[in-house]
């Protein structure tokens, strides 16, 4: 018989256990939100499995669930986006020099690959902004703002990219974008890392 | 456009080439371009130029190739940061807005910096002109730089000047560095030459001889091997004129070329001649070329001396006015353009000049010292690939296409005055001189009448009967010279061993005696000076290499952290480099007068 465990413990259903991966992964993700947990591991029959990933299990002898506060997975992201801090305004300050000493035709591909570099960085941040919202906390509208002017100066170096103009990707690079990281990255370092290491809430 | 400013002054000086160009000024109408567009497309004003700095690394001894002038401030930004021994080429696409630019007295002080030179618009010839000037021998790399604020407003045309500024680069680099390395053997060389060729007529004598006859120029290239035939039916009705190199071929085919013309001061050039009559032709040549030819050819010489200033000076002391001013680049052959002119001849058809080596490697016609020297061949692997006049592409060999392109700027400075035919079907295409084949060359000729090229050349036998006397004046000058070079000589090296005595015995009055050899050094510059004719001559045999030599140690000597020692070290240099170059030019006049006056 098909058995499901959480955190280590058997999970009793109403009724018969779900029958698919999906089914049992959407169950339990429902129930933990309401203890601001996530799922942080699933794994059936002892294969760890990605909700995401498109592919469902329609029979399986043990799901084992493992959780994780919510409040310790943005813990997580936050210190990852912080750990490529450096990486991310060296692409910047790099393209804002290369951009003038480079062909327009040649530079085109690096800088599609700076854009492509902090896209992640911008979706995390933006889905950290939208959950702070929702949440209510502290640091929701300083990170609001921090990041409306990252992405002001990211469409200003889009902008400078799609009509070929080195100097206004250059200008963009070196000023409205790194200005807008600086001030993105303080805010999470100042204030959503501190705020978490308490539990969240504040 | 204003008038006459002060950077065009500077202009004017230093790239004279370019000044008509900029007067012709506008060719789109337009006068209103901003020379500061690029600037104007940034928020934060000046940081353009420190942040593209920031991102560049730049080295010492290096050529910069640089794309835009604009308003010159990324160029005065760049030399303030330029290493030691470096140097910019800075080329600008827009006539309009460096006229604009340079109507501001602040790029007058940019343009007056030694380290920069500059091109403006077309890509031509004399676009690099300047590079003449470059101090090519001293740089160890040449590197493109980009500004993309200008480069990408023009880049197909910055693209295509890199490419020409490293082909242009390479070219005078070669070129300036046989000038440095070679100036002692061609004064050698000069002096040796001096009684007969001082005698000679000087070229221009015959001027106007040849009026409306064609002139056949043979070179050595393979194409000969099967054009031998060609010019022996053309023998009677144009002026034939081999080289050195193709003179063996000819004699031994049963043509008696009227003008054969050796340049080359190396002894390789007298090979040539070996096992050949020389009669009935007559040699064109300069004061530098190996002296052995000049006896094989005594009482047959037509001369030009005004690109030698040994050889102009021995003229004019003995009573002559200067010599005739014929182009010489790289190969001997290029002279006949020059030649063609003075000869009245309106047209030049080229057989055998090649510029390219045949798919086996071969380099040169059959017959010929090259052959014999197992030195015909060449590795093709090492050659460059370009369009061919018959063939798609043939293989060019480093030093042919040096050649070729001194071929293609002469075809184009003579592009009104000479029609220029090539007949060379092995050969590269030359850009200026286009492909007839042999039999449509033929045909060309044949549907033209000329005068009798005997009767005109009996002309010129006349004018070789006028040959003078010019020993005893001759001898009083090259004693004058010899004067002059023994007391700068004795000079120089009186100050560097009585400084290189206190160097051995000790340093500690070390400023005392730096500041003695700085008293001699100028003593030494200012009897330099006293006859600035001498001086000139005597700077542009063996003394020229010696100061090139001299200009490569001062930059090895001590580090400057011990600059009293480094200017020691520096002054004993330049006073070795002196008495070298003086003892060998003093070496050379003794040399000669022993050859020549001896008989």
């Amino acid at each position: 018989m098909a058995r499901v465990l959480l955190d280590g413990e058997q999970v009793n259903f109403e009724g018969p256990p779900p029958r698919t991966a999906l089914g049992t992964w959407t169950l339990i993700e429902t129930f933990l939100e309401q203890s601001n947990l996530i799922v942080d591991r699933f794994l059936v029959d002892g294969v760890v499995w990605d909700a995401e990933s498109g592919k469902d299990q329609d029979c399986y002898d043990t799901i084992e669930v493992f959780s994780m506060p919510i409040a310790q997975n943005l813990y997580n992201t936050v210190t990852g986006l912080l750990e490529q801090q450096n990486q991310i305004l060296e692409l910047w300050r790099d393209g804002a020099q290369v951009s003038l000493s480079t062909p327009w035709t040649v530079f085109q591909s690096q800088a599609m690959a700076i854009f492509l570099e902090t896209q992640a960085f911008v979706q995390c941040v933006s889905l950290l902004s939208e959950y702070s919202k929702n949440n209510e906390l502290t640091w929701a509208k300083t990170l609001m703002d921090a990041g409306e002017e990252l992405n002001v100066g990211l469409s200003t170096a889009i902008d400078a990219f799609d009509s070929a103009n080195c100097i206004g990707f250059s200008d963009a690079a070196a000023v409205e974008v790194i200005s807008g990281l600086k001030r993105v990255y303080q805010v999470l370092s100042e204030e959503v890392i501190p705020s978490l290491d308490y539990g969240g809430n504040r | 456009m204003k008038p006459q400013t002060r950077a065009l002054a500077v202009l004017r000086k230093r790239f004279p080439r370019l000044i008509s160009r900029l007067m012709a000024g506008s060719k789109s109408g337009q006068t209103e371009i901003d020379s500061r567009s690029w600037r104007s497309r940034s928020k934060h004003g000046g940081n353009i130029v420190d942040r593209w700095l920031e991102g560049i690394e730049l080295k010492p001894k290096t050529a910069y190739a640089l794309t835009g002038f604009g308003d010159g401030s990324q160029i005065a930004s760049l030399l303030h940061q330029l290493p030691e021994n470096s140097f910019v080429f800075c080329a600008e696409s827009n006539v309009d807005s460096f006229l604009l630019v340079v109507s501001h007295d602040e790029t007058a002080r940019l343009l007056e910096d030694e380290r920069l030179f500059v091109g403006v618009g077309e890509l031509d010839l004399d676009f690099f002109e300047s590079l003449s000037r470059f101090p090519t021998l001293e740089l160890t790399d040449a590197r493109p730089l980009v500004f993309a604020p200008i480069y990408n407003e023009s880049p197909e045309y910055y693209a295509r000047f890199f490419t020409e500024f490293t082909r242009a680069f390479d070219y005078w680099r070669k070129l300036y560095g046989t000038n440095v390395t070679a100036s002692a053997k061609w004064q050698r060389n000069t002096f040796k030459n001096a009684r007969t060729l001082v005698a000679a007529p000087d070229i221009a004598e015959i001027k106007g001889a040849f009026e409306g006859i064609p002139i056949v120029m043979v070179s050595a290239g393979p194409s000969l091997d099967e054009s031998l035939e060609f010019v022996k039916i053309h023998e009677a009705r144009c002026v034939i004129v081999a080289v050195n190199s193709s003179y063996r071929a000819l004699r031994n085919y049963g043509i008696s070329p009227h003008f054969v013309i050796a340049a080359d001061p190396s002894e390789y050039t007298d090979k040539g001649f070996d096992g050949v009559s020389c009669s009935r032709s007559v040699l064109l040549c300069p004061f530098i070329v190996y002296p052995n030819v000049v006896s094989r050819f005594h009482g047959r010489i037509l001369t030009w001396s005004q690109n030698n200033l040994l050889a102009s000076y021995l003229r004019l002391k003995v009573g002559k006015c200067l010599g005739s001013a014929i182009e010489e680049i790289g190969t001997v052959s290029a002279c006949i353009f020059d030649i063609a002119k003075i000869f009245g001849s309106p047209s030049i058809v080229f057989v055998g000049q090649d510029l390219s080596v045949k798919d086996d490697g071969q380099m040169h016609v059959r017959d010929s010292f090259y052959t014999d020297l197992l030195a015909n061949h060449v590795d093709i692997g090492e050659c460059r690939t370009l369009p061919g006049n018959l063939e798609a592409t043939v293989k060019v060999e480093g030093k042919l296409y040096i050649y070729l392109k001194a071929f293609e700027k002469l075809a184009e400075a003579n592009a009104n005055e000479l029609a220029l035919y090539n007949t060379s079907h092995y050969g590269v295409r030359v850009e200026g001189i286009p492909y007839v084949s042999l039999d449509e060359m033929t045909r060309v000729l044949d549907q033209k009448s000329f005068d009798n090229v005997e009767v005109k050349f009996r002309s010129v036998e006349k004018a070789l009967s006028s040959v003078g006397i010019v020993d005893g004046q001759l001898v009083e000058t090259l004693a004058v010279l010899s004067e002059f070079g023994s007391m700068i000589c004795s000079l120089a090296l009186n100050a560097s061993l009585t400084l290189n005595a206190a160097l051995f015995e000790s340093t500690s009055n070390l400023d005392s005696h730096i500041v003695l050899a700085q008293n001699q050094k100028r003593d030494l510059v200012i009897r330099m000076e006293e006859d600035s004719d001498l001086r000139k001559v005597l700077e542009d045999g063996a003394l020229k290499y010696e100061l090139a030599l001299y200009k490569r140690a001062i930059q090895r000597n001590s580090p400057p952290s011990d600059p009293l020692m480094k200017r020691a070290e520096d002054l004993l240099e330049y006073f070795w480099a002196i008495s070298e170059g003086a003892f060998s030019f003093c070496r050379a006049i003794e040399t000669s007068e022993q050859r020549d006056f001896v008989e």
